[in-house]
């Protein structure tokens, strides 16, 4: 297992140095010239020429590849121009709310998802699966700002539960970190709960017609112990895929969450990237979140042989 | 899930053309439904400088005033109508929804079509898909605007790349099935050229996914463009957008919360529109998909 486990990281690496070579290519060959955009609309030619020197944009684009190529292997993102430190510090100092973010909004959109999507396969073609897959189709189509403006008027301006914007840190205790991410979680994973929902309701439903689920329900398995015990465990492998997949809405959605909900995290510091055209800011990101994405994913793939023992590396 | 029910008994022949429409309508709720909202919001995006005022007149005196007679939506901090922004509003969402599904499926089919026909370049293009699949497509589309002019153009592209390996997968999928098929063998004994068995036998099977997929394609390039607007790294800020209305609007929310609540309720219900009337056109055009969801 641990062999299988460092050979298919290895075999990260390849992905890794094409998404590398998507992102240089991408952002080096935009029509637009990235020096005269940072310097603003009142430079001066010579202002644009040393910003152009600094980034190292003279040189040629092979041997600029090649320097942010071994930049990225020793572990190095790169360098802010605004705060003129390196980029993996700015990200370290920031990584906490994100990070809590994540982990809160994977727990609640997952359990709910789970929820629904097995309660809408469990009452299949009745009022409980309409309104699930109802609210499945809704989950995609609202953006995630709308649906966080629309909790802070609700919950926070109207009711006064939960705290309007901000975070605390996990130190200043569970309680208050947890309110302040309550929102924030639920806004993030609205579309993650749709479409892991979706995707549970489907499975669960190919799974609840075979022959052992009206075995078990014969030889009278409680309700609930067929459906999660012998249904929902079978129906794990392709439910696990799209959760992995579906991490993508989460890396893209924490951007604009973090903004609605003013949350001091990595993706604020994008955010405050695009309006200083800090752009190593954005692409060292950028590498982070793929290579984030490319390892959630590699995660999935071995966890499949815990959901089904028949699948051995 | 029209099509999981081949069972149900036909109704009789309707006579009229009345009859036609209206057992199309309760055959297909979502293509309706979601194609007369659309309908009507792209009336509106089209005619908008005949149907409502100018979006960018100000008026300070009235600033922040709630919905009323005069203004349906209200007006914002510059005193600007609510309802002629909401409006203009639709015609950014409307031309990129549709310029990226146009643009990312004319990309992503050809290079679908070689990569699913030809053994050599699927190896090489869909590790390169692989890789740009991984990459964050709204991080993408930021570090891309970023760098350049903000235009609209600017942003169709930057929301168009990322959607394109996902065009180009779902191409390949269709082709690796049909090329395996029995026609396509007796078109190759027949001796047909390779380009000629891929426009006249293989590219027929993609349309009806690819009509799907354009659909979702345009509700997701909808929301990205709205999210690019919303973080201030989308079109320039003088075209109203749904997003940037919401952005100048964050900090109102308990003062003036129409100068957000309508933007975002347009937003929503198109992309709605759009979905709805994806998952109807998947449910009639393309049984394979629909089954599995």
């Amino acid at each position: 297992m641990i062999a299988y486990i460092v050979r298919r990281l290895l075999a990260t690496l390849p992905v890794m140095a094409i998404v590398a070579v998507c992102v240089f290519l991408l952002l080096h060959l935009s029509p637009g010239d990235p020096a005269a955009v940072i310097a603003g609309d009142n430079a001066t030619p010579a202002n644009i020429e040393m910003i152009r020197k600094r980034l190292g944009l003279d040189e040629p684009l092979w041997k600029q590849f090649l320097l942010w190529v071994g930049q990225l292997a020793r572990g190095d993102l790169g360098q802010s121009m605004f705060w003129n430190t390196p980029v993996l510090s700015l990200v370290g100092q920031r990584y906490q709310p994100t990070l809590s973010l994540a982990l809160t909004t994977l727990c609640v959109a997952i359990t709910l998802a789970l929820t629904l999507g097995v309660l809408a396969a469990w009452r299949v073609a009745t009022i409980v699966d309409r309104v699930v897959m109802g609210f499945a189709v809704l989950g995609f189509s609202v953006p995630v700002f709308v649906v966080g403006y629309l909790l802070i008027y609700v919950f926070a301006i109207h009711l006064k539960w939960l705290p309007v914007q901000g975070y605390t840190p996990i130190e200043e205790g569970i309680v208050p970190w947890l309110r302040n991410l309550v929102l924030p979680s639920l806004a993030l994973g609205l579309a993650y709960v749709a479409l892991i929902a979706r995707i549970t309701r489907a499975t669960m439903l190919d799974v609840l017609a075979e022959d052992y689920i009206r075995t078990a329900r014969a030889k009278g398995v409680a309700t609930h112990t067929m459906l999660l015990r012998h249904a929902l465990k079978n129906a794990a492998v392709p439910i696990v895929t799209v959760i992995g997949i579906g991490v993508a809405l989460l890396i893209g959605g924490v951007v604009i969450t973090e903004t609605v909900f003013n949350i001091p995290g990595i993706g604020r510091l994008v955010v405050d990237a695009i309006a200083r055209r800090d752009y190593p800011i954005i692409q060292g990101v950028i590498v982070l979140f793929s290579g984030i994405y490319v390892l959630v994913n590699l995660a999935v793939d071995l966890s499949y042989t815990f959901f089904d023992p028949r699948i051995r590396y | 899930m029209t099509s999981a029910s081949p069972t149900t008994i036909a109704p009789k022949a309707p006579t009229t053309t009345m009859g036609a429409l209206l057992v199309f309508a309760r055959r297909n709720p979502t293509i309706v439904i979601g194609g007369s909202l659309l309908a009507s919001m792209v009336f509106l995006a089209v005619f908008a400088p005949w149907i409502v005022g100018d979006p960018l007149a100000m008026a300070p005196a009235n600033r922040l005033r709630p919905p009323s007679a005069d203004h349906l939506f209200g007006t914002d901090h510059l005193g600007r109508d609510m309802l002629a922004r909401t409006v203009f509003g639709a015609r950014v969402s409307m031309i990129v929804g549709v310029s990226v599904a146009i643009l990312s499926i004319s990309i992503g089919l050809w290079i679908g079509l070689a990569a699913g026909y030809y053994r050599r370049v699927d190896a090489i293009v869909m590790r390169f898909m692989d890789g740009l699949m991984a990459i964050p497509g709204i991080l993408l589309a930021i570090a891309l605007v970023a760098l350049t002019k903000a235009s609209v153009w600017v942003v169709v592209v930057a929301i168009t790349i990322p959607e394109i390996p996902r065009v180009v997968r779902l191409v390949r999928s269709v082709v690796l099935s049909v090329r395996e098929q029995p026609y396509v063998d007796a078109a190759v004994a027949g001796g047909s050229r390779a380009s000629k068995i891929i426009v006249r036998h293989i590219l027929p099977a993609t349309i009806n996914p690819l009509i799907v997929q354009a659909t979702y394609i345009s509700a997701s390039a909808i929301l990205v463009e709205a999210g690019l607007s919303f973080l201030g790294a989308g079109v320039p800020p003088e075209i109203p957008t749904w997003g940037n209305m919401i952005a100048a609007a964050r900090g109102r929310l308990g003062v003036a919360p129409w100068t957000i609540f309508f933007p975002g309720l347009c937003l929503a219900v198109v992309v709605l529109a759009v979905n709805l009337l994806g998952d109807g056109l998947r449910d009639r055009l393309d049984p394979r998909i629909a089954r599995r969801m």
